[in-house]
Formats: structure tokens, C-alpha cells, sequence
């Protein structure tokens, strides 16, 4: 009777491996598909950005000699090429492991004053994207802060410093693998963890709370690597007033 | 559909499991047949008609425990009701050895009077015989009290078909506590609502429940009278309350807390006072599940890494003992009605299975072979142990159980929703 159901069981599980596989090959088209369109929009943003900048130097510059004009104006699109390769740049801190450390080396540029002003909004566009994310992915069985996503905890961490009135709830989940009371657990740490990585660096206890979800509030509800990365997550809960 | 032919033809199992029949709300497919099982024929009782269900419920019990080659006689015109008119040349000549036969009589409207016989063919003795009454909708209680009578007279173990059991129910977004008979029939729902509900517990006296919601927003324990339908917030600390298991006297329960920073086990009265911190660490400790005695806990902790299962003492004292040290994710402990031995989930090359680990000899058995196995919980008896499992594509959730000694499996099947989460309740006293 075993055998019998072994290949049953063996008959279901190369179904299921072909389901996976399916829905693996959509999910990363979508994915592909879904990031493409992402950083279109982006740069769009940014090269829209670039323009009002553009016009504004102009502006300001309508006085000046037509061949200082003309200089400026070399200077500007020197830093407007600059600039997108700056979103190049940050688009990657966000989904690869960069550092802010990029940023520093444009503040170190001798393009002129004008750009100074560029500059902070870069930075603070930057601050923005890291601001607009608010998941944190963990390891399987971890609970440790992955390098990747300690800019995220430190754009809030500024963020709440800036603003001791806002107040936030990180939310601990898991995947849905294993012990529910285990995950409710780990879940628990893995908020805490996001926590205590803002009381150290600077933010007041009382704006931040914790609370574990465990497996109970999965996003992704495939049984793949991915959907269980997804699930293994914190999240930065903000009232709705006070979103960054 | 025919129990029996399901043992006989392991191929026709195996259709039936697949095929997608409406039976009752819950139902139970066996899987797999011990050895040795005990021949047994039960006969039609006396004064059956629509009500004929007690002796189908008898052989329906008997049959999915897995012991018994059950053969149940369609219905007779004339059948024996007492020892004296059983015509013992005729069952030898059908290699009967055991015979149930039995007789009702309506008492008055909402009462029917049973009696029964357990004859030994071989012997030519009555084995066993009682009468009781009972309230005609109580019909299905009656038949488990007989077939727990059979079992522990032809086995020598106690019967559990009178037992109850309950389990989580998620209905696309809703979460139900329900609470039915150990062979998945006559549910209630003892509570509903849209947030998540974890680890129901049994009180001792099979009374009340002890659960984990999710209905403000955090993990809070409380406790229900499944009776009266009172509700008692037993734990609601800061940070995360969780993990109930009440000690054997069910004065009180051990719990997990966050308040203190780390997950952390508790001792508090079932009256949500007297709360005693037992365990003092800096990693996670939780799922507290007490001895038999009372005198121990088991419990999951990641004190060396990853979750392992560790025995203390029940008041805290002392150092805590590590169990389990093949692999490295073995939770959710519950220890055997006999104090030997424990079942805990037991990660397995990426699959996450039932185990059995005998506490003296550290001998470990997996008892299960799904993908994503949880929560086992003994049958009081201890010769059964339910779990949670995931079925088909959708990965539904079922109940599934398997003798203690991993020689029969078997599958609750449930119509609607994903089940989760079961405990089995206590024998009650008759």
C-alpha cells in the first residue's frame, strides 16, 4: 500500500513542480516587465526634475553674459548627464547591496554653486525612495537586519527623528513553514530587531512599537523560495496622517 | 461507501481518496492498514431502522481505528439480539470470531434504551454486555460509548471514540474555532471572526479552550467556556501573549511573553493571576507543553541557534535539558499521555514531518511523510496523533492522524476551508 501511494504522491509532486515552474517563469516576466516599467518611470522623474532645474538656472542666469550663459549651461548638462547616472546608481542601493557612499563622491564635484541646490534634492529624492520602502526582508530562521535594507532603517530612523511626534508600529512576520507559535516568535524578533536598530540610532522609545504577526499575514501565498522571502519580512507601519 | 473493501483493495483507497465524494463535513479516508488487525462482525441491532445508525457509527468508529477487519452484515430480516439466540455453527462456518450484537427500544418520546453483547465465537462466551438509556438525539454519543466499551475490552487500550477535538478553520478571510467529535462529525463553531485564531488548547476538564487571537490587533490569550460561552482575556501583557498549555490540575497555564523583550515562558493562574516568570533567557523560548505529572515542561527554544526542544522543570528551577539534536528545526513538543515519550515537527530535507522521540532511549521516529506538517497532538489513549497537513495544488490544510507507532495513517477531510491547528480533548468521565 506504501509504493502505491509513494507514486501518487511522486505523480503529485512533479505536478506540482511543473506548477512552480509555470508560475515561476510568469512571475519573472512580470517581475522583468513590472521593474522595467518602474525605472522608466524613474528616470522620467528624475530627467523631469533635471529640466525644472534647467529653466530655473536659466532663469536666474538671464542676465549674465551670453557667454557665461553659455558656460553655465555646459555645466548644467554636464551635471544632468551626472544626475542620471546618479538614479542609476540609487535605483541599484535600493535592490542591490550599495552603499549611500555614492552621493558623497557628486558633493566632492567642483561643477559650481548652482548644483549645490541639485544636490540636496537629489539626496532627498533618495531619502523619498527610501522613505516610500517599508519592508524589510529577512533570512530563513533569521533575524538580523540584512546589510541591503540598513538604509531603509536609517532614511525612517532620520525621518522619526526629524518628527519625535510621528509614531510607527513595526510589524514581524515569517513564512509560513514550521511551528505557528515558533514564527509568532521569530516574528517578534525580527520587529524587535528593526526597533532596536532605531533606539540605537537615536530615535525615543516611545515612537516606536512592535507587534508579531508570526505566519499568520502572509503577502506572498505561493509555496516557492520567493513567495517565502517575501513573507519573511517587517514592516514600518505609519498612521495614515503621518506618512513620510 | 464500504470501510471495509477501502482495507481490502489498496488501489480502490487510493481511488476514494482522490475522488472528490461529498460525504459528511469531516471524514475520515484510512490510508494505511495495520497488521493483526482484530476480526470483528457487527450485526444490525434489533429494533434499527432509519435510527440503524448505531451499529454503522460502531463499525464506522472501530474500522477507522485501524485495528479491526470490520465487517458490517447489511440488514437482516431476522437477527440475533441476545447471546442465546446466537447460532455459534453458522458465524464458524463464516470464520467470525467476534460478534456485536445488540437491540433498541424507544423508551418514551425523546428516549431509546440499548443494550448490547460482545460475543467471543471461538469461546462461545459473552465478552461483554451493557444496557443504558440515552436522549435520542444523543444517538451518536451512545454508539462511541459502545465502541470505546469493544475497544478497550478487545485491545486493552482506552477507547477515544468519545473524545472530542477542535481545530482552526480559515474561510477565505474568516477564522473559526470549531469544536467536533474525534471522528470529525457533529461540528459547532465556538468561535468566528475575521482576524486570525492560533493554538487552542483543551482545559483538562475538556470544558473550556484556551486560544491565541488576533481580534485587536496583537496576540492575546484567552479563555472559553465552550459550554456557556463565556470568555475570559486570560493574557493580554504588552508585546506578545501567546502558546497556552494548561497544567495537568487546570489551575493554571504556561504561557509566552514578550513583555520583558524576549519571547519568554510564564506561569500564570487560569484566573489571569500569579504570574511567574520560569524562563530566563535572551533567545526565544515558547511552546511550554507540561508533563502528564505536572512536574515538567517541555518547551522550544533557539538558545543554541536554531529552535530545538528542551525539558525543565515545571517550576523553572534548575537548567533546562536539550532533547533533540538530530537536525536543526525541531518544535511545537507535546509529550504522550504516558510521560515516556513526546511528538514534535522535525524538519527533514526541506520537509517539515511528524516525529516520535522515546525521552529515556533519545530514539526518534518520523512518523509522517508530508511537505509541510504541524501541531501534532496526542489522542489520550496515546495510540494516535493528529497533525495538520497541506493536500493538492492549493496546499488546503487537512487534519491528518497516525498511530503512535506509524503503521496507520489516516485523513480528515474537510469540504470547505483550510484546517489547521487541531488539539485533542480529554476523556471526560462517564
Amino acid at each position: 500500500m506504501g509504493t502505491n501511494i509513494d507514486e501518487i504522491e511522486l505523480r503529485g509532486s512533479k505536478m506540482i513542480k511543473l506548477v512552480i515552474a509555470l508560475g515561476l517563469t510568469i512571475f519573472f516576466s512580470a517581475c522583468a516587465s513590472q521593474s522595467e516599467r518602474e525605472s522608466e518611470i524613474e528616470q522620467r522623474k528624475i530627467f523631469d526634475q533635471t529640466k525644472e532645474e534647467k529653466s530655473r538656472e536659466l532663469d536666474q542666469q538671464a542676465a549674465r553674459e551670453q557667454e557665461e550663459l553659455a558656460r553655465q549651461q555646459a555645466a548644467v548638462d554636464a551635471q544632468s548627464e551626472r544626475l542620471d547616472q546618479e538614479s542609476d546608481l540609487h535605483q541599484k542601493a535600493e535592490t542591490e547591496q550599495m552603499d549611500s557612499p555614492e552621493i558623497a563622491t557628486i558633493s566632492d564635484s567642483d561643477v559650481g554653486d548652482t548644483k549645490l541646490d541639485v544636490q540636496a534634492e537629489v539626496i532627498d529624492t533618495n531619502q523619498k525612495n527610501l522613505l516610500a520602502q517599508r519592508i524589510i526582508l529577512f533570512e530563513y530562521d533569521r533575524y538580523d537586519i540584512p546589510q541591503e535594507f540598513i538604509p531603509v532603517v536609517e532614511a525612517h530612523a532620520a525621518h522619526l527623528l526629524k518628527n519625535p511626534e510621528i509614531q510607527i508600529v513595526v510589524h514581524g512576520h515569517c513564512d509560513i513553514r514550521g511551528s505557528r507559535e515558533y514564527n509568532l516568535a521569530l516574528g517578534q524578533r525580527r520587529a524587535e530587531s528593526v526597533r532596536r536598530a532605531m533606539r540605537l540610532l537615536g530615535v525615543a522609545d516611545d515612537q516606536i512599537q512592535v507587534v508579531s504577526f508570526g505566519s499568520e499575514k502572509p503577502t506572498a501565498h505561493g509555496q516557492d523560495e520567493e513567495s517565502h522571502r517575501q513573507n519573511r519580512r517587517s514592516e514600518i507601519v505609519y498612521e495614515s496622517t503621518s506618512l513620510p | 461507501m464500504n470501510y471495509f473493501s477501502v482495507l481490502k483493495l489498496p488501489l480502490l483507497a487510493i481511488g476514494l481518496l482522490f475522488s472528490p465524494l461529498v460525504l459528511s463535513q469531516l471524514t475520515i479516508d484510512v490510508i494505511g492498514g495495520g497488521q493483526d488487525q482484530i476480526p470483528i462482525t457487527i450485526l444490525p441491532f434489533g429494533g434499527e431502522k432509519s435510527e440503524g445508525a448505531v451499529s454503522r457509527i460502531i463499525s464506522a468508529d472501530l474500522e477507522r481505528s485501524g485495528l479491526f477487519n470490520v465487517k458490517q452484515v447489511p440488514f437482516l430480516e431476522s437477527v440475533p439480539t441476545d447471546f442465546s439466540e446466537v447460532n455459534f455453527e453458522y458465524w464458524r462456518g463464516e470464520r467470525a470470531e467476534n460478534l456485536v450484537i445488540g437491540k433498541l427500544q424507544k423508551k418514551s418520546n425523546d428516549k431509546i434504551y440499548v443494550r448490547f453483547r460482545l460475543v467471543d465465537l471461538l469461546k462461545k462466551t459473552q465478552a461483554l454486555g451493557a444496557s443504558f438509556e440515552f436522549k435520542s438525539k444523543a444517538i451518536r454519543r451512545a454508539a462511541h460509548r459502545i465502541s470505546d466499551l469493544i475497544y478497550e475490552k478487545l485491545t486493552g487500550d482506552l477507547g477515544v471514540f468519545s473524545t472530542k477535538i477542535c481545530y482552526v478553520v480559515k474561510k477565505d478571510k474568516v477564522f473559526e474555532i470549531q469544536v467536533a467529535d474525534a471522528d470529525g462529525e457533529n461540528h459547532q463553531v465556538v468561535h468566528r471572526y475575521n482576524e486570525p485564531v492560533i493554538s487552542p488548547r483543551w482545559s483538562p476538564d475538556g470544558k473550556k479552550i484556551a486560544y491565541v487571537s488576533f481580534e485587536k490587533q496583537k496576540p492575546i490569550v484567552y479563555i472559553l467556556n465552550i459550554y456557556t460561552g463565556k470568555r475570559q482575556m486570560l493574557a493580554s501583557f504588552e508585546g506578545s501573549n501567546s502558546a497556552p498549555a494548561w497544567a495537568p490540575d487546570g489551575k493554571s497555564l504556561a504561557i509566552t511573553l514578550t513583555k520583558d523583550g524576549f519571547s519568554q515562558i510564564y506561569s500564570i493562574k487560569a484566573n489571569g493571576r500569579g504570574l511567574r516568570q520560569l524562563t530566563r533567557t535572551q533567545s526565544i523560548d515558547t511552546e511550554p507543553n507540561f508533563s502528564p505529572n505536572g512536574k515538567h515542561i517541555l518547551f522550544t527554544s533557539d538558545r543554541a541557534g536554531g529552535p530545538q526542544i528542551y525539558q525543565m522543570r515545571a517550576d523553572g528551577r534548575g537548567k533546562a535539558k536539550r532533547l533533540t539534536f538530530e537536525g536543526r528545526y525541531n518544535v511545537s513538543a507535546k509529550y504522550s499521555p504516558d510521560g515516556k515519550s513526546f511528538v514534535f515537527i522535525h524538519r527533514n530535507n526541506g520537509r517539515f514531518n511528524v516525529a516520535i522521540q522515546d525521552i529515556k532511549s533519545g530514539i526518534v521516529q518520523i512518523l509522517t511523510n508530508g511537505s509541510l506538517d504541524h501541531s501534532p497532538t496526542f489522542a489520550p489513549n496515546g495510540k494516535i496523533v493528529l497533525y495538520a497537513t497541506e493536500i493538492g495544488k492549493a496546499r488546503r490544510g487537512i487534519l491528518a492522524s497516525v498511530s503512535s507507532d506509524g503503521r496507520i495513517k489516516r485523513r480528515y477531510s474537510i469540504r470547505a476551508g483550510d484546517v489547521r491547528e487541531p488539539a485533542w480533548g480529554p476523556i471526560l468521565t462517564r
